[in-house]
C-alpha cells in the first residue's frame, strides 16, 4: 500500500533520520487593476489576475550529538514524495547550527481566534478590488482642483495549510490590499505641476479610506506647487506613522533575542531604551489586534503568541525570544510575531503639538527613509512639509532638504499625539510587512535638517 | 559553453506554445496575444560564527497578455499544462471573447525587423539570419568555471572563502578593529533564471546563470562587505586577500569615522556611487510608465529641450553589457532579451544634459507612441511589468583617478554607496553614502566621516543642479594611462524598488565622477 505524504514522514521520524518537519500548502489568489487618468477619466490600463499554489516542507535532521541539518523548500514531485524527501534529507544535512527541540503542540481551546483575514477577500478578491476601483472612479470625478494620473489596487486572498511533526495543524488566512492613488497639480505659468502619491496597505477594506488618500494626494499636489526653500537647522520635527513604523520595527528588531547570539547590536532586559529620557511610553508586540499584518494565534509551529510589553517608560521590560535562541541563551520563549502597539501615557492634540515653541516642521512626505537597524539612525530628503514658525505666526510648505537623526538622541522629549492610528507597511526590506497601532504623530526633538 | 535550458524548461515551454495556439484559437484576430514564462531556481548558501545554512527555492510560471488597444488583460498561474488549467482559464477568456477591435491593435515585429535595431554581436551570433516565425531561437550566457555540481560542494566553496577571510583577519594588527569581529557572514546565490517568449512573431528563449557572493563583517554596530559575482560562471567571482583588505579598511574608517558637519562639499565618487547617482538622476524619471503617468518631469523638459546638465551629463541604460569592464562577466542588470521579448541594446537617457527618449515597456511606448525599448521587467511572474532600469551609468571620461583628486582642494571621496531614491515629478535626488574620507589639496588624508546623526551620509538636492556640477569624470579603467580597453564603464551589483515595492535586479555604474557643491548631511 502506497504511504501519503505525512505517514512517510512519520516514518523517518521514527526511524531518527528526520527530527522535525512542517509541511505547508499555500494558496494566493490576487486581482491587480492598474489604473491611469486621461481626459478626467480613470481608465484600467491593466489587468491581471494571480494564482499560485505552491507545497513547501521543512525537515530537520540529526548532526552528530549536538548540532542540527535543517532545510526550507519547494515540493515539486509529490507523486514520488518519498525520492524528493531524500534529497531534502541531503540538503539538510549541508546546514549546521546547534541542536535544539520543537516543543510539543498545546491546543489552546478557549483561545479566541485572531483576526487577520478581510472574510470579502478570502471569497473574492476581485470582487473587492472591483468595489475599491469603482469607489477611486467617483472620487476621480469629483475632484477638480487637480487631476487624477494615475493609481493601483492590489488585493490578495492566502490560505496556508500547516501541519507539523508536534501535531501542530493549522489554516492560516490572511488578507492584503494595496493602494495607491496619485493625483498632480495643474502647472501655471508661476509653477510647474507637482504629482503627489498616497499609498495603503491593509489587512481589511475598511482600512483602506480610498476618498481621504485621495483627498491628501489632490491637497499635496497643490502644496508642493507653492513650496518653499526648506530652512536649515535643527527643530522640533512632526512625524506621522509613516514614519514612526519604521522607526519603531527598527527597536523592535534589536530586542530580538536572535540578535545577541549572533553578536549583532542588541538591547537586552533591564536596559533604558533612551538616555535621559523622561516620556512616558510603552511598546508591546501584539498578535492579537484584529487586521494586522502579524495578527496570528500561533507561531510556525504553532506556539501560543499573547501580547508581550518590550518597553515599558524608557526600559526594556522583555525581549523578543523564540525557542531556538531561548534554548541556546537559557531563556523562556515567549512572543515573536505580533503587531507594534505604542501607548503614550501623556499625549496631547496633534494641534497643541504644532504649537510648540519656536519653529515646528511637520514632515508630511519623505523622498525615500532608510533606517539603519544597527544604528537606530534615520534620514532622507524631504519631499514636502509644513513648517510652523510659532514665534512668528507663519506657516507655510516647504520641500528639499536631508531630515536627519536617530531614535536614541531624537526621541529623548518625544511627545505622542492623542489622535490614534493603524500603520501597515509592506516592502522588500519589510518580509511579510508590519502593523503598527499607536498615535498617529509624535513630535521628535531636536532633529537634524539641512537644506 | 553557453548555458542552455533545462529539461524542466523545455516542458513549460512547449507547454506555454500550446496554450498560446488555444490562445490563438479562442480570442479575437485582432487582439494581441503574448505569453512570457519563467522558471528560477535560486540556492543561497550562508555561513556565518554560529551557523551554516542551505535554502531554495523554484518559482515557476506562466503570464497569458492579451491587449484590446486600450487595456492590458492578464492571467498569471503557476502551471502552464492546458489539460490542467483549461478550466480556470475558459472562465478568464470569457470575459475577454466579446472584444473584437475592428483592426489589429498592435503588429508584431519581425525577427528581421528586430535584428535591424541591434548592433551586439554577443545577441547576433546566437541568431540565424532570418529565423521563421515559429522557430525557437535561444540565447544563453558562456561559462568558464562551472558552478558546484552538489549542494555540499557549494557549501564547502564558501566555507573555503569564509575560512579564508577568517584568516586574513588573523594577519592584522592586534588593535585593528577588523582583527575580532563582533559578526561575519560569507553568503553565496547561485540563480538559474530561464525565460521564455511567444507572441505572433517571434519564439525566444533565454539562460541567465546569476552568481552573487557576499562577505560581511560587523563591529560595534558598523558594517564593511564585499559583493562579487555576475552572469555567468565561478569566474565572475573575485575574492582575493586584496577584496578582504578593502572590507577591513572600510569597518576601520567606519569605527573612527567623525560626524560629517552639514554642508556643501566637492564629492569625488566611486564609480559604485556615481552608479546610483545616474541610477537616480535621470534613471527613474526616464521611465516610460512614469512618463505616461504624468509622474515625471522628464518629459516636459524633454519636449522643451531644455537643457538638465552641462557636457559631462551624459547617463545611459544598457541591458546588452556582455562583458563588464574588466571583469570576466556580464553586468548584473544584463540580458539578451526583456520580458516582453524585446531585444537588448543601449539607449543614452541624457546626450550631454540633453533629455533623450525615456526607456520603455509595451504599455508605456505603445501609450506615449514612442519607440520600444528592452525594459519590461517584473519581480517574477506573480508580479507585473513596470518599465524598469537594467543598467544605468553615466559615460566615461578621459581622467586619471589621481587626475581628478588632483583636483580637489577641500572636499571628499565616497567609496561606499547607501542606497537612493528620486523624486520624478520634483526632481529631488538623494543618494546615501556609507562615509567619505577627506580630500586636501589633492591629497586622501585617512580622516573619515559618516552622517551627522551617526549614520549614513545623504546627498541630497536638485538633480539639473547637480548635473551642472559635473566638475570632471574619469576613464573607464582609470588606474591605467593609456587608453581604456573596456568597451563599457563597470556596473556594480544592485536592485531596484519601484512605487516601494516591486524589487528587480539592476546594475549601475560609470567612471569616478566628481562634482562640486554637493549638499551633504
Amino acid at each position: 500500500m502506497k504511504l501519503n505524504p505525512f505517514e512517510i514522514l512519520k516514518k523517518y521520524v521514527q526511524s531518527g533520520e528526520i527530527k522535525d518537519w512542517r509541511w505547508e500548502e499555500t494558496h494566493i489568489h490576487r486581482q491587480e487593476e492598474y489604473l491611469i487618468g486621461e481626459s478626467r477619466e480613470m481608465i484600467v490600463e491593466r489587468s491581471r489576475r494571480v494564482s499560485d499554489r505552491q507545497f513547501h516542507l521543512y525537515i530537520s535532521v540529526p548532526i552528530g550529538s549536538d548540532q542540527q541539518g535543517g532545510y526550507f523548500g519547494q515540493l515539486n514531485e509529490l507523486d514520488n514524495f518519498e525520492k524528493e524527501l531524500s534529497a531534502f534529507i541531503e540538503k539538510a544535512q549541508v546546514s549546521s547550527e546547534k541542536l535544539w527541540e520543537v516543543d510539543a503542540f498545546v491546543e489552546n481551546k478557549s483561545i479566541a481566534s485572531a483576526k487577520s483575514y478581510d472574510a470579502r477577500v478570502l471569497k473574492d478578491p476581485s470582487l473587492v478590488s472591483r468595489g475599491l476601483t469603482e469607489v477611486l472612479a467617483g472620487q476621480v470625478q469629483n475632484i477638480t482642483q487637480s487631476q487624477f494620473n494615475s493609481g493601483e489596487v492590489f488585493v490578495t486572498s492566502t490560505e496556508k495549510m500547516v501541519r507539523a511533526s508536534n501535531g501542530y495543524e493549522d489554516v492560516l488566512k490572511q488578507s492584503k490590499i494595496y493602494v495607491e492613488v496619485c493625483f498632480s497639480s495643474f502647472g501655471t505659468e508661476e509653477s510647474d505641476s507637482q504629482e503627489y502619491v498616497v499609498t495603503r496597505w491593509g489587512v481589511h477594506s475598511d482600512q483602506i479610506d480610498i476618498p481621504e488618500m485621495c483627498k491628501v494626494s489632490n491637497e499635496n499636489c497643490n502644496a508642493l506647487s507653492r513650496a518653499e526653500k526648506m530652512p536649515t537647522g535643527k527643530f522640533s520635527v512632526l512625524v506621522d506613522s509613516e514614519i514612526l513604523a519604521p522607526m519603531f520595527d527598527d527597536v523592535v528588531t534589536q530586542l530580538n533575542l536572535q540578535r545577541k547570539y549572533l553578536s549583532l547590536p542588541f538591547i537586552s532586559s533591564g536596559e533604558l531604551l533612551v538616555d535621559g529620557s523622561h516620556q512616558h511610553w510603552s511598546l508591546s508586540l501584539d498578535p492579537e489586534i484584529p487586521y494586522g499584518m502579524r495578527t496570528s494565534n500561533y507561531n510556525q509551529w504553532g506556539r501560543e503568541q499573547k501580547k508581550l510589553t518590550l518597553i515599558s517608560d524608557n526600559r526594556v521590560t522583555n525581549n523578543i525570544v523564540d525557542k531556538q535562541h531561548g534554548s541556546y541563551l537559557d531563556k523562556k520563549p515567549n512572543t515573536s510575531i505580533g503587531n507594534m502597539r505604542v501607548t503614550a501615557k501623556t499625549p496631547r492634540q496633534v494641534d497643541e503639538l504644532r504649537k510648540t515653541e519656536g519653529i515646528v516642521v511637520e514632515i508630511l512626505q519623505l523622498s525615500g527613509l532608510f533606517t539603519d537597524v544597527n544604528t537606530l539612525t534615520f534620514s532622507s530628503e524631504i519631499r514636502l512639509a509644513r513648517v510652523i514658525d510659532n514665534t512668528t505666526g507663519k506657516s507655510f510648505f516647504a520641500k528639499g532638504g536631508n531630515f536627519s537623526g536617530s531614535f536614541k538622541d531624537n526621541t529623548t522629549q518625544i511627545v505622542f499625539s492623542n489622535e490614534q492610528t493603524d500603520q501597515h507597511l509592506m516592502n522588500f526590506r519589510i518580509d511579510g510587512g508590519v502593523s503598527y497601532f499607536g498615535p498617529k504623530w509624535a513630535l521628535l526633538n531636536g532633529v537634524s535638517i539641512t537644506s | 559553453m553557453r548555458t542552455q535550458l533545462t529539461p524542466s524548461f523545455l516542458i513549460l515551454r512547449d507547454q506555454s506554445e500550446k496554450v498560446f495556439e488555444y490562445l490563438q484559437e479562442q480570442l479575437h484576430s485582432h487582439l494581441y496575444i503574448s505569453i512570457s514564462s519563467q522558471r528560477i531556481f535560486k540556492e543561497n548558501f550562508l555561513v556565518n560564527p554560529k551557523e551554516q545554512s542551505y535554502n531554495d527555492d523554484l518559482i515557476r510560471g506562466m503570464n497569458i497578455r492579451v491587449f484590446d488597444g486600450s487595456t492590458m488583460h492578464e492571467w498569471a498561474h503557476p502551471q502552464s499544462d492546458l489539460g490542467v488549467i483549461k478550466g480556470e482559464l475558459d472562465q478568464w477568456l470569457e470575459t475577454l471573447k466579446s472584444i473584437k477591435p475592428a483592426k489589429p491593435v498592435y503588429v508584431s515585429p519581425s525577427w528581421t525587423e528586430r535584428l535591424a535595431a541591434v548592433s551586439e554581436s554577443e545577441i547576433l551570433s546566437q541568431v540565424s539570419e532570418a529565423p521563421e516565425t515559429s522557430e525557437w531561437v535561444h540565447f544563453g550566457v558562456p561559462q568558464k568555471k562551472p558552478w558546484p555540481k552538489s549542494t555540499q560542494e557549494g557549501m564547502d566553496w564558501l566555507k573555503d572563502r569564509y575560512t579564508d577571510f577568517k584568516n586574513e583577519t588573523l594577519k592584522l594588527e592586534e588593535k585593528h578593529p577588523a582583527r575580532v569581529l563582533d559578526f561575519s557572514l560569507a553568503r553565496l546565490d547561485l540563480s538559474f533564471e530561464e525565460h521564455c517568449f511567444i507572441d505572433s512573431s517571434v519564439r525566444m528563449t533565454q539562460a541567465l546563470p546569476r552568481v552573487l557572493c557576499v562577505i560581511a563583517a560587523v563591529k560595534k554596530g558598523e558594517r564593511g562587505y564585499h559583493l562579487t559575482g555576475g552572469l555567468g560562471g565561478m569566474e565572475t567571482i573575485q575574492l582575493t586577500s586584496e577584496e578582504f583588505h578593502h572590507i577591513f579598511n572600510d569597518l576601520e574608517n567606519l569605527v573612527k569615522a567623525e560626524p560629517l558637519p552639514p554642508g556643501r562639499y566637492d564629492l569625488l565618487m566611486h564609480p559604485s556611487v556615481s552608479g546610483v547617482f545616474a541610477h537616480e538622476a535621470f534613471g527613474h524619471s526616464q521611465e516610460g510608465d512614469t512618463w505616461a503617468r504624468g509622474r515625471s518631469k522628464a518629459k516636459d523638459l524633454y519636449e522643451s529641450k531644455e537643457s538638465v546638465g552641462n557636457s559631462h551629463a551624459t547617463i545611459l541604460n544598457n541591458p546588452a553589457i556582455y562583458k563588464n569592464a574588466w571583469e570576466d562577466a556580464m553586468a548584473w542588470g544584463s540580458y539578451f532579451f526583456d520580458e516582453e521579448g524585446w531585444l537588448a541594446s543601449e539607449q543614452v537617457l541624457v546626450d550631454q544634459g540633453q533629455l533623450q527618449l525615456p526607456m520603455t515597456d509595451f504599455v508605456s511606448s505603445y501609450r506615449l507612441q514612442i519607440p520600444r525599448t528592452a525594459n519590461g521587467k517584473r519581480e517574477s511572474w506573480s508580479h507585473g511589468i513596470y518599465t524598469r532600469q537594467t543598467n544605468t551609468y553615466f559615460s566615461e571620461g578621459d581622467k586619471t583617478f589621481d587626475q581628478l583628486l588632483a583636483q580637489v582642494k577641500n572636499g571628499y571621496y565616497a567609496r561606499h554607496p547607501y542606497g537612493g531614491m528620486e523624486d520624478p515629478k520634483g526632481m529631488g535626488i538623494q543618494v546615501g553614502i556609507g562615509y567619505v574620507e577627506e580630500i586636501v589639496d589633492g591629497q586622501l588624508t585617512g580622516r573619515t566621516f559618516k552622517g551627522p546623526n551617526g549614520g549614513a551620509i545623504q546627498m541630497t538636492g536638485y538633480v539639473p543642479d547637480y548635473l551642472n556640477q559635473i566638475v570632471d569624470k574619469s576613464k573607464i579603467d582609470a588606474f591605467s594611462q593609456g587608453k581604456d580597453h573596456s568597451k563599457y564603464p563597470w556596473n556594480e551589483i544592485g536592485g531596484c524598488g519601484k512605487y516601494h515595492k516591486e524589487s528587480v535586479h539592476a546594475g549601475c555604474g560609470g567612471p569616478y565622477l566628481l562634482v562640486s557643491n554637493a549638499l551633504l548631511s
